[in-house]
């Protein structure tokens, strides 16, 4: 793998988490009028009463700067940002946004990373089968169902399965992450997991059926495609065995196009994934984000939305890094 | 040519057919050849004449919606279009190979030289151990005078040239009975055009193959043929050794075809045969290139001709060659010559 | 039976009867049942909203215009929610004003797409990388993410501004895809004969590159309306969109804080969790069709 490739994927990787931290700190500023009085003001026309005002705006004050011209506001951002400085909650006041983030952090990046490569390799596996003759009547028809439902955005799947599988019929737990009163601290062991894994079940469903249609469908335009290719005429005229065209030639070939397709869904996944969370109270990133929305609690707002960028920038990049292992035949200078 | 052993392949009565929401598309219709031992056969004739067809079918590599109607497909005298999927599947490679036309996308793009290679000898011969199947896979690729560092190349490192080396290693790895080529040199330049063939010739004379060829430049084929066949909408019209088929060829069709390959030698016209070949969804009645046949008459019309031996060791299907159509010829011209004149329309 | 193709599968051409190629087209549009589906569930949804907010009163949706959480009657089809507003009416109200973000978003973004596409695609160069890089940007951000920054600011209030909202997003899909398009058509021989011939670049782009994209373009235009309304009802689950014209994803909303589902309440969480599912996969259905159209070997074989 060339350095050019390298630093290539590496400078795509930085400019996206700076169009992103920079997309946080012009919309701040699109609100008229002072920032923090603008959050103040809007917390105090819901109606709620904030305690400790004067210290909060001495230290929003001093962080941001107000005084300063703005690209020195700027610079100042961007420094805090880079030693992951990102402030202060103002609902949960003195708590900082990451401390936040980090407790909520470990249930989403586990949900998402399980789900996501659930999701991606049983579509791509799904999706060649639906194309191959070999496959039975059977397995075509429930798989073309699974693809039938790629269009249905996960958070609709959540809303039917918590009040189908939870409420109705009670078979999964419809919230939280463990049961009502159950701690880390009375023991971390195998019921504690079990019981993690138990309310993890429906949040993670609703994203894996929601999303494997997509994956089927990609992978199955590209099987077509592969399938009409020289290289599977001769594989057969060569008299292998079927498993090993299907493996070796036919799939290994169709799927390199979407790790492309991987690394541009991770941010409709996790956006997804959001309001799945919200849904089932799942005590992630995005539960916290709307609990965050709900109290206006900015920082932590965009403490959370930058935190979820890098997180996607950085599995963009290990995408990136790992591609070229796949497929031999990428040069990696650009034209 | 002694026949004292059973031909390498007999084809007999062999039907292609497409079948389309308009009905069949009779890609090959009815043909009947034989090719003996350490043979080079070549099938010649315009693009959708059936060549392609006819060798896929021996390879039982006819999709959807084509299929083989009828026939027998003997390969030393074992018939393999009756065979079940399995059986077939064995006999691929081991008995008879393939070197396909386009080899740069023939190979697999994400293996190496020598997994492919390799994969058909595991398939085939089972497990072997690996420093012996890296010996053997050595040795295919010196037979072809390719280094040995490019097994580990992957395909789009290689040139065309070399691909269609690795195409030819490939093929013999199993030492089959019969080696199909088709149009193994179309895609590469002039110079290494030559080379290739002659490495493919090499090749086929040490294993004692059979080969059928199929190729567009008739000089290059004309070079290293033994016996030709010429495809004409679906059948087959001439069969004769590649002197003869040059030097008297009986079918109008062929006639033409030789009388258009330009020559060095003689200053002529530019050939091109008038007219467009048939669609095979409803080929005309009688023989399939009355329409455009300078020779026509009405037998030609309403019959169509067999394909019979008119001299020694040559086969035509033509009614100029019936008894019946001899009459007629000879009737017309009012001469009692067996030999057809080119020039001379009936 | 095989399972590779053989090259040049049928030997020649079918010959087709003389039909203008346009007439063909249609006829095999009006057979294609995904598009037919599609269209029906699309435009269906569309006329039965706008048609009957005609009908329907206002009124109706607005808050205690009824007594809290009735179940379906025949006064109030689909009941009331827990601010006595009468959810059929919601409904039908409803509909079209998320349906309209969609359009907008997606028109928007599909003609900034155009525009920027064939420009990067046909230019090349450091246009071209600015133009492709920063459409890979957009695309890669989770744009639910930053609308909800975006939008936790700047309360959104119209359904006008939020569909301008939303399409700052929508542009970066269209351009890719048309990018794409452009790039490969220009390799195409007929280009460099236009320019022979005196064709400038508007020309060019207008005459030969456009007439070629449209499948494309239709295809992104479906994806890009798609995608809004996604990114619309996000928003509004969230809590977050326009709060004064009753749309889907804000009645959803609302269930949801009311609790719906564990108060039984089904009349109030699945009109609008059905009707969103008819929208997307709808959509969906006209956007495969549209993939076939430019890719034909997608189409189903002849038997």
């Amino acid at each position: 793998m060339s350095i050019q490739y390298v630093l290539r994927r590496l400078g795509i990787f930085f400019l996206i988490i700076w169009v992103a931290s920079t997309l946080n700190f012009i919309i701040p500023r699109l609100a008229p009028g002072d920032p923090i009085g603008a959050i103040l003001g809007q917390m105090q026309t819901q109606g709620a009463t904030v305690a400790n005002s004067a210290e909060i705006i001495a230290t929003f004050r001093e962080r941001f700067g107000l005084d300063d011209p703005l690209y020195i506001q700027y610079g100042k951002y961007l420094w805090s940002l880079a030693r992951f400085d990102l402030g202060y909650s103002i609902a949960f006041f003195p708590a900082k946004v990451t401390d936040i983030v980090g407790n909520a952090l470990p249930y989403t990046i586990g949900l998402l990373t399980v789900t996501t490569l659930i999701t991606f390799s049983m579509g791509i596996f799904a999706g060649a089968l639906l194309v191959w003759h070999a496959t039975p009547r059977l397995a075509k028809i429930v798989i073309t169902f699974f693809m039938m439902l790629a269009p249905i955005p996960y958070y609709l799947l959540a809303i039917i399965f918590v009040s189908v599988l939870a409420f109705s019929l009670g078979i999964f737990p419809y919230s939280g992450i463990v049961s009502v009163g159950r701690l880390p601290s009375q023991g971390f062991d195998l019921s504690y997991i079990l019981d993690v894994l138990y309310h993890s079940t429906l949040p993670a469903l609703s994203i894996i059926i929601a999303g494997v249609g997509g994956w089927i469908l990609g992978m199955r335009g590209m099987m077509v495609t592969v399938l009409g290719e020289d290289y599977l005429t001769l594989a057969e005229a060569k008299g292998l065995r079927e498993r090993r065209i299907f493996f070796a030639y036919a799939m290994r070939n169709a799927m390199l196009p979407q790790f492309t397709g991987l690394a541009i869904s991770l941010g409709y996944v996790v956006s997804g994934a959001t309001i799945v969370e919200l849904i089932f109270s799942y005590p992630g990133m995005g539960y916290r984000l709307f609990q965050a929305i709900s109290t206006n609690d900015f920082p932590v707002i965009q403490g959370i939305t930058f935190f979820l960028v890098v997180s996607i920038a950085v599995a963009i990049l290990v995408i990136d890094l790992i591609y070229p292992k796949l497929d031999p035949r990428i040069t990696y200078n650009r034209r | 040519m002694t026949l004292h052993e059973a031909p390498a392949l007999q084809v007999e009565n062999l039907r292609v057919y497409y079948w389309t929401n308009r009905g069949p598309v009779k890609a090959v219709d009815d043909i009947s050849f034989t090719i003996q031992r350490n043979e080079r056969f070549g099938f010649i004739g315009e693009s959708g004449c059936g060549k392609t067809t006819t060798i896929m079918a021996i390879l039982r590599l006819i999709k959807k919606p084509g299929k083989i109607e009828s026939g027998r497909i003997l390969l030393n005298g074992h018939d393999i279009a009756a065979i079940d999927k399995e059986e077939m599947r064995q006999t691929r490679w081991n008995k008879i190979s393939l070197i396909p036309q386009g080899a740069m996308n023939s190979l697999n793009p994400v293996m190496r030289v020598r997994d492919q290679i390799g994969d058909t000898i595991l398939t085939h011969k089972g497990a072997i151990a690996s420093n012996v199947l890296r010996a053997e896979i050595h040795a295919l690729l010196d037979m072809v005078e390719l280094p040995a560092k490019v097994a580990d190349m992957y395909p789009h490192e290689l040139s065309g040239g070399m691909k269609q080396r690795v195409c030819i290693a490939m093929a013999t790895a199993l030492e089959p009975e019969l080696i199909i080529a088709d149009e193994p040199t179309s895609a590469l330049d002039v110079v290494v055009q030559k080379a290739v063939m002659q490495t493919l010739i090499g090749v086929q004379e040490r294993l004692g193959a059979s080969m059928i060829l199929i190729g567009h430049d008739m000089g290059l084929t004309a070079q290293v043929l033994d016996r030709v066949g010429v495809m004409y909408a679906g059948k087959l019209v001439e069969v004769a050794s590649i002197r003869d088929l040059y030097h008297t060829p009986q079918h109008p069709y062929t006639q033409a075809l030789i009388a258009s390959l330009p020559s060095v030698r003689e200053k002529k016209r530019g050939g091109g045969i008038p007219g467009l070949p048939p669609f095979l969804l409803n080929p005309p009645p009688g023989c399939r290139f009355h329409p455009r046949c300078p020779h026509a008459f009405d037998t030609c019309k309403s019959v169509t001709p067999d394909l019979r031996e008119v001299r020694a060791d040559h086969l035509a299907a033509c009614h100029l060659y019936d008894e019946q159509g001899n009459e007629t010829w000879t009737k017309a011209k009012g001469r009692a010559n067996d030999k057809v004149d080119v020039n001379t329309p009936v | 039976m095989t399972i590779a193709s053989v090259p040049g599968t049928l030997p020649q051409e079918l010959p087709d009867q003389a039909q203008p190629q346009l007439w063909t087209n249609v006829r095999y549009w009006l057979g294609n049942w995904k598009l037919t589906i599609g269209l029906i569930m699309i435009v269906g949804l569309t006329s039965f909203s706008i048609i009957g907010s005609l009908i329907v009163d206002f009124d109706r949706t607005k808050v205690a215009s009824a007594d809290f959480n009735l179940r379906p009657s025949a006064e109030y089809p689909l009941g009331t929610d827990n601010v006595g507003r009468d959810i059929w009416a919601l409904m039908i109200h409803g509909i079209h004003p998320s349906l309209k973000v969609g359009l907008i978003a997606g028109v928007i973004g599909t003609l900034l797409g155009v525009i920027l596409g064939i420009v990067g695609g046909y230019y090349g160069g450091w246009l071209d990388t600015v133009i492709s890089t920063t459409a890979d940007i957009f695309l890669t951000i989770p744009s639910l993410l930053i609308l909800i920054v975006l939008a936790s600011y700047i309360r959104t209030t119209t359904i006008e501004f939020t569909a301008l909202v939303i399409a700052i997003f929508a542009w970066a899909g269209p351009t890719r895809l048309m990018r794409a398009q452009t790039l490969s058509l220009r390799e195409r021989a007929f280009i460099p004969l236009a320019k022979l011939s005196g064709q400038n670049d508007f020309e060019i782009a207008i005459k030969q590159i456009l007439p070629n994209l449209l499948p494309y373009v239709m295809a992104g235009f479906v994806g890009a309306v798609s995608g809004a309304i996604l990114s619309l009802v996000g928003i509004q689950v969230l809590g977050l969109g326009p709060l004064f014209t009753p749309n889907l994803g804000m009645i959803l909303q609302a269930a949801y804080l009311g609790a719906a589902i564990f108060r039984g309440m089904w009349w109030w969480w699945i009109p609008p969790t059905a009707t969103l599912m008819v929208i997307f996969i709808g959509l969906f259905l006209i956007s495969i069709a549209l993939d076939e159209l430019a890719n034909p070997r997608l189409r189903e074989r002849a038997k």
